[in-house]
């Protein structure tokens, strides 16, 4: 039964997304994790000292760490039968036309060249473990906001990097952040100057070809004071028998006043273990928010978080779970209000279906020293049939006395009502229960950029394709 | 529906063969204490409710659980926790409502309240939804808040003191329970249980 689901979430996924393109690496490593792999990774990029010291010590930490004792099973994942390293392209390109052929193809056919050229202030592609192609607009460029690869980031503004790097994600943070200290490669740098407005959104897609892969990414953003911007990130891969890794770790530092939006398309093929870190540290009155769309993967694990660490920071997160044929979605978030008159919204919206299973698990902390902190939380799930399942694993830890928190939770099923008039207008029961979840989920998807908004609602509409009866 | 209060006892396993109506009432001047009811709904179109009240006196420390499980069919629960905490006073409360794949058609909801009246509390709070069957209804809240500023201000307005004030809102709180309670034998259990 589990086999057959899973073959059935492949076959829809794989025309659009799941191609494969044939491997021609530059570099690449042999399955398994060791120092010697972590110092090859750190020597092909010629890094600094302090950096190879930095991964060789997050390995220590790695072997150290426990995997969860909570959430899904990870059971399945075997460390010495992934591979932590493949670069494809022995430079970054700045065109299209320089980057690889068998690479532009999928971002071809994944329709990044065609986004860009569109709506996009800037595009970072990336290939397996590196980026592979990066763009920004001049005008940007001359206005002194950076969008680059970490590895450049790590060489030309040596001095930003090295401030915030892990310093909100230390690689002791959990079993998977410390993997990806020890492993990382390729991810966004984004450094917004002091009252710049970016008005397109920013990109980046990453892209899995290789099987049983592991994809380390690391994302490091500065919203520096005053400023705002927009920064949007798409994920696909093969689909293979075998299962691969994501253990992605974004940091987001929104300083005084500024405003970052950050928002995910997450569609990986039913083969990928998602296991991702990602936090936010706000700063006197900025604002964080979070949109998160999970549709793809095999386990999906992911809580970003806002630390609101000054007064009249807010964090938002907005999130959508669509867990379809035995996938896991466990999502959430957290928000820490660790200083006074700070506030946070949560609106987590789920849709489980065929066997999907998903969860959300989220934390609302008020320190003792925070007073007037304001919080509301709201869940909603759908759950379409009887082999389906949905979970709520909420936690509010209030200390002091001048908080208000407010949570509230509902699962339900799709209205008989509701349907049967959709039908009596003509359309059969997938177009009516197709609407009905769109219509459910709208107040999230709203919030993307529209074309990215449009790509949501067809992605929906090609999950709930087949998955009613 | 019978009424059934809960006392003298740290767990409570209830597993009804009738409509119940569960009463805990804690012990206004205990120091604080674990509390525990497993109530498990194992027949069909069995309908119960758990109500917990506690004014939570200053340095308590209490923690509180309720499990609530739907096994079988057409049955429906309604738990409410309603609590104000003083001064210092503590509490963490877990609410867990799980529907059995076999409990097809069953409403179940969890409501939780508390009025901080005291400085420097703490709540914890985690009520948590496990479903497994689809045609099911099923929702929590949890608030946690001071009494609001408004009424305080109206009601200080008219002549009243700021500690009075928030006594009738604390008041208010719990006659707004109160008025719920459609049992009749439960409203009296809780109108003795209330100061005046």
């Amino acid at each position: 039964m589990k086999q057959v689901s899973l073959k059935k979430l492949n076959d829809a996924y794989q025309d659009r997304f799941g191609f494969v393109m044939p491997e021609k690496s530059v570099v690449s490593f042999d399955f398994g994790l060791s120092p010697e792999v972590i110092e090859n990774i750190s020597k092909s990029k010629q890094e600094p000292t302090w950096m190879r010291d930095f991964r060789l010590q997050s390995l220590q930490i790695f072997y150290q760490k426990k995997m969860p004792t909570w959430g899904p099973s990870l059971a399945e994942i075997d460390f010495a039968k992934i591979r932590y390293f493949i670069k494809d392209t022995d430079v970054e390109k700045k065109t299209w036309d320089d980057v690889p052929k068998e690479i532009k193809d999928t971002f071809d056919r994944l329709g990044v060249p065609q986004a860009e050229k569109e709506f996009l202030a800037g595009v970072k592609a990336q290939y397996n473990s590196e980026v592979a192609y990066s763009s920004l607009q001049a005008v940007l460029d001359e206005q002194g906001v950076i969008f680059c690869s970490m590895e450049e980031a790590l060489r030309k503004h040596k001095k930003l990097f090295k401030e915030y790097f892990a310093t909100l994600i230390p690689a002791t943070d959990n079993k998977f952040a410390a993997l990806n200290s020890a492993a990382w490669s390729g991810g966004s740098f984004v450094y917004i100057p002091k009252n710049t407005q970016v008005k397109r959104p920013l990109q980046s897609y990453f892209r899995i070809n290789a099987a049983r892969m592991g994809q380390f990414e690391r994302t490091l953003i500065i919203a520096d004071e005053g400023s705002s911007a927009q920064y949007v990130e798409g994920c696909t891969a093969p689909v293979y028998s075998e299962y691969s890794l994501h253990a992605a770790v974004v940091e987001v530092f929104v300083k005084k006043n500024a405003r970052f939006r950050y928002s995910t398309i997450q569609n990986w093929s039913g083969n990928i273990y998602n296991l991702v870190t990602k936090r936010a540290k706000v700063f006197g009155n900025g604002v964080m928010e979070w949109v998160d769309g999970n549709l793809g993967a095999k386990t999906t694990m992911k809580y970003p978080s806002c630390y609101l660490v000054e007064e009249g920071a807010y964090g938002e997160m907005l999130s959508i779970a669509y867990a379809k044929d035995q996938q896991i979605q466990d999502t959430g978030a957290k928000m820490l209000h660790l200083a006074s008159n700070t506030s946070s919204k949560i609106i987590a919206k789920s849709v489980s279906v065929t066997g999907g299973q998903s969860n959300y698990r989220g934390l609302v902390y008020v320190d003792k020293a925070a007073s007037n902190c304001k919080s509301k939380v709201e869940c909603d799930a759908l759950i379409l049939d009887a082999q389906s399942s949905t979970n709520t694993f909420p936690d509010m830890k209030i200390f002091g006395d001048e908080a208000s928190v407010t949570h509230e939770a509902s699962v339900s099923e799709i209205e008989e009502e509701k349907l049967f008039y959709l039908m009596s207008r003509g359309l059969n029961k997938t177009e009516a229960m197709t609407l009905l979840v769109a219509g459910f989920i709208e107040p999230i998807v709203k919030e993307l950029p529209l074309e990215y908004a449009v790509e949501l609602n067809r992605l929906i509409e090609l999950e709930m394709e087949g998955s009613v009866g | 529906m019978q009424t059934v209060l809960l006392t003298n006892q740290q767990t409570f396993v209830l597993t009804p063969d009738q409509d119940t109506f569960y009463l805990l009432l804690l012990n206004q001047n205990a120091g604080g204490g674990k509390i525990q009811v497993d109530l498990s709904l194992t027949k069909n179109d069995l309908h119960c409710q758990l109500l917990f009240i506690g004014i939570l006196k200053s340095k308590s420390d209490w923690q509180l659980i309720s499990n609530i499980k739907h096994l079988a069919p057409n049955s429906t629960c309604l738990t409410e926790v309603y609590l104000s905490q003083m001064n210092e006073s503590k509490v963490d409360y877990f609410g867990r409502i799980y529907i059995d794949s076999q409990a097809a058609h069953t409403q179940s909801f969890l409501k939780e309240q508390s009025l901080i009246m005291g400085q420097d509390t703490y709540n914890r709070s985690r009520p948590t939804l496990e479903i497994f069957n689809h045609r099911v209804q099923a929702s929590h809240s949890a608030s946690i808040s001071r009494p609001d500023e408004t009424a305080l201000f109206y009601l200080m307005s008219r002549g009243l003191t700021k500690i009075e004030a928030e006594k009738m809102v604390e008041k208010a709180f719990f006659n707004h329970v109160l008025d719920s309670i459609k049992v009749k034998k439960a409203r009296q259990l809780i109108e003795d249980y209330l100061p005046c």
